[in-house]
């Protein structure tokens, strides 16, 4: 196992610095001066021009790509552009209300998502299986800065139960995991309900239903067990994009999370700052596909061989 | 199972523990205070090291200038940290005495050597040193005399160095090593209380070293929402007590709340249309005209702001030196736009390109309005949505031919300069060159009578319009929604609002 964990981890490097170039490419091909940004539309072209040349931004495509390589390989994200401070010290500040989101949003999706997908499945063609059905497709249609603002005008001005945005501590974060937690609820949902029910009509089912199994254990011990190896690759996935994507609801809510840190980086062309960004949910994501794969081998002990 | 009810009841737990009612920004204890809600972070709160509206909204409240000019807008000067100052005959030589009563937040004396400090890194900072190239040296006689030599005879001068750029920061705080972005050391009504992080919350307390009057509103919340709408809720539930740049869309819900208020007032912000003067169509006069007399602005006016906002015929607009009334505001007249297209040669009209940036939401209806009228004169126009980046690049680099843009300065020579001026850095494609333009924008900066001024930069704008290198469309409102508690508040531009002056109801 700790041979496969660490082979794994290897084949990050490649993908890493692949990633690397990628990013750094898209972000000096796209148009829009950086030096422009920092010193704002009304600043004359000779100061731009001498900023762009203290910056390094003069340099040939190479050179700088050679030189941001340099740097990484010593721990070295570079210094913000805007900020002017170093983008370690961004990233740090940023990451963690991120993963805290994330991980309050999965907590949410797993815990309403799965239970409602088996019972929906176990009960097919139910009333709540009908609902679940109409929920998820609600769901997954839905715009998460609409359902946000709804959540807004409902919780926060209407019942004055949770604060409208910013981030003070873990009651900020309610409404927002709520709304990305619906939104990841009906995916997990889908899949649990599709998954069970393949698995329901398998003849081991039967065989543990005549053993005569009680239906409690038949579902959660032998049903369940097999049914679950396609959610953990869909929560995976979501907590994987969440670390990264939660954009939009981070900037519905004014959270300053590691989407809104990318969002306004992109804009102003502060390329250090969307590199490392970048950078840390491409690691992030690769550790969680691992323990995915992991968690695999423990569901189902065929695929450790 | 159980590991699943476990769980459950943990994230329910976790969820009630965050319940309850919201807890209202203002009035925390005794201490009177307003929570201001900002669209983005401040990027630095050190005066020479700053281009965006936040960061000088914020810094208003931090640091004093020599003197009182409202913070850049005004030509009604007022002592401040300055008591006098005295102005050679030729206009060169500026003598300001100052207290010596000031203290910094740190508990520092406030001296010449402070301001000295001052203004040359203003000069040097690449942020803030085109503001002052007027000024040839700076030096401190003694601890409460300072002393700025210009090169040449510049009038706006008092009015430019009570501006926010020129707020005076702590010598000793700056070269001591902490990063003074966002360790702030000034003189002002306020100062940082705890840590400054990009992006976060944050908090000024009432400086007790403050030279002046206490004010009523002892400690000012900041925090950062990059949705209006968020905002207005906020506003509307008490989590905020204050969102300036509202847009036209808020005011119905800002006005139907009667515990809020609202606040308007004319913008120093042009939005206008720019020409690649390079090439033709737009290199030929009659051709700007004739777009000039296609473009039914008040139709731009009600279509993309709800009438909210003044039609412009220059721009300038009506608080600002050199306004005159005497051009037309709106020349619409179809017939002759479709006389002057003949006249340059294209009787059957043109298809064309309009650049837009896309982030400016205001910009983008407009081009959608245009496109219809100038339809009618058979310009087909292709509107060109462009994100702000790329619409920047290809402006500096002439990449277009018809641009929409938008220029914010309350002082006019700075107005009149980056647009009309041959090397203006708005002036893009510096096609626009008329010797006599450069010559009236140089002098008008010099004279220091204000009549004289006035005159001369009504005449430059005439010129302007009569030349039409650019079409002044519309001037927006600034529109502010705050809690009605909130006394004194003035809009004189969307980067200061002096929280000192403000009172609280509690």
């Amino acid at each position: 196992m700790y041979k496969y964990i660490m082979k794994r981890l290897l084949y990050m490097i490649p993908v890493l610095v692949g990633i690397v170039l990628i990013v750094f490419t898209i972000m000096y091909l796209s148009p829009g001066n950086p030096a422009k940004m920092i010193l704002g539309d009304r600043a004359p072209q000779e100061q731009v021009d001498q900023l762009e040349h203290e910056l390094g931004l003069d340099l040939p495509y190479i050179q700088q790509f050679w030189n941001y390589l340099k740097g990484l390989l010593h721990g070295d994200f570079g210094s913000s552009y805007q900020l002017r401070m170093p983008v370690f010290d961004i990233i740090k500040r940023c990451f963690p209300l991120t993963l805290k989101l994330t991980t309050l949003t999965m907590l949410f999706a797993v815990a309403i998502g799965m239970p409602v997908g088996i019972l929906s499945a176990v009960k097919q063609y139910s009333a709540l299986d009908a609902c679940s059905v109409v929920f998820a497709l609600l769901m997954a249609s839905i715009p998460a800065f609409w359902l946000g603002m709804l959540l807004m005008l409902l919780f926060s001005l209407q019942l004055g139960w949770f604060p409208s945005s910013g981030y003070e501590g873990i009651r900020w974060l309610i409404l927002p995991a709520i709304t990305l937690g619906c939104i990841n609820c009906a995916t997990i949902m889908r899949m649990t309900r599709s998954s069970m029910l393949e698995v329901i009509r398998q003849d081991f089912i039967r065989t543990a239903r005549a053993k005569g199994a009680a239906e409690k254990r038949v579902i959660f011990r032998h049903a369940l067990k097999n049914a679950i190896i396609p959610v953990i690759t869909v929560v995976g996935n979501a907590f994987g994009s969440s670390l990264g994507g939660a954009v939009v609801t981070e900037t519905v809510f004014g959270l300053p999370g590691m989407g809104t840190q990318i969002v306004t980086s992109i804009r102003q062309k502060d390329n250090p700052v969307v590199l490392a960004s970048v950078i840390v949910i491409a690691v992030a994501f690769s550790l969680v596909n691992l323990v995915v794969d992991i968690l695999y081998t423990y569901v189902d002990p065929r695929i450790r061989t | 199972m159980k590991k699943i009810i476990a769980l459950a009841l943990a994230l329910a737990l976790v969820m009630l523990t965050g319940c309850g009612k919201g807890g209202t920004a203002s009035g925390g204890g005794d201490v009177k205070a307003v929570t201001i809600s900002l669209l983005s972070s401040p990027a630095s709160l050190d005066p020479a090291t700053t281009v965006d509206g936040h960061s000088m909204m914020v810094e208003t409240q931090l640091f004093n200038m020599l003197v009182d000019s409202d913070g850049g807008n005004s030509a009604d000067i007022k002592p401040d940290i300055a008591t006098d100052w005295t102005v050679s005959d030729d206009g060169l030589t500026y003598t300001f005495y100052l207290r010596d009563d000031v203290y910094f937040h740190n508990g520092k004396l406030l001296t010449a050597s402070d301001v000295v400090y001052t203004f040359e890194r203003v000069m040097a900072e690449p942020y803030t040193s085109y503001l002052a190239v007027m000024i040839d040296s700076v030096e401190a006689p003694d601890d409460t005399t300072f002393v700025a030599h210009l090169s040449y005879p510049f009038a706006d001068f008092l009015t430019m160095i009570g501006g926010i750029y020129f707020g005076i920061c702590c010598e000793e705080a700056i070269t001591s090593g902490e990063d003074f972005m966002y360790h702030p050391v000034g003189t002002g009504p306020y100062k940082l209380d705890g840590d400054y992080i990009p992006g976060q919350s944050f908090r000024f307390v009432y400086n007790e070293n403050y030279y002046g009057e206490a004010p009523d509103i002892r400690q000012i919340n900041f925090r950062i929402q990059p949705n209006t709408n968020t905002a207005v809720i906020s506003l509307q539930n008490g989590e905020v007590d204050f969102v300036p740049a509202l847009t036209v869309n808020d005011i119905s819900t800002v006005e139907g709340d009667d515990r809020l208020a609202l606040y308007q007032a004319p913008s120093y912000t042009i939005h206008y249309v720019c020409f690649n003067k390079t090439s033709e169509p737009f290199s030929i006069q009659a051709v700007r005209e004739a777009v000039n007399y296609a473009v039914n602005k008040q139709d731009l006016l009600d279509g993309a702001l709800n009438g909210i906002g003044a039609v412009a015929n220059a721009p300038l607009n009506s608080l600002q030196l050199g306004y005159n009334e005497e051009i037309p505001f709106n020349e619409y007249d179809l017939e002759k736009a479709k006389a002057k297209l003949a006249e340059a040669g294209y009787p059957n009209g043109f298809s064309c390109r309009l650049m837009v940036n896309s982030n400016n939401a205001v910009s983008m209806k407009i081009a959608q309005i245009m496109q219809n009228q100038l339809a009618q004169i058979n310009i087909a126009v292709e509107v060109e949505q462009l994100e702000k980046a790329t619409w920047s690049d290809n402006l500096d680099t002439v990449n277009f031919e018809m641009a929409l843009g938008t220029l914010n300065w309350a002082d006019t020579n700075n107005m009149v300069t980056y647009l009309y001026h041959s090397q203006g850095t708005f002036n893009y494609d510096h096609a626009y060159s008329n010797p006599e333009m450069d010559a009236m924008i140089e002098e008008a900066s010099r004279i220091l009578s204000t009549e004289e001024r006035t005159a001369l930069y009504q005449q430059i704008v005439a010129l302007g319009h009569e030349e039409l290198p650019i079409i002044c469309l519309l001037f927006p409102n600034e529109i502010v929604g705050a809690n009605k508690n909130i006394g004194g508040i003035k809009i004189v531009d969307n980067c200061y609002f002096p929280v000192w002056k403000w009172t609280l109801n509690q």
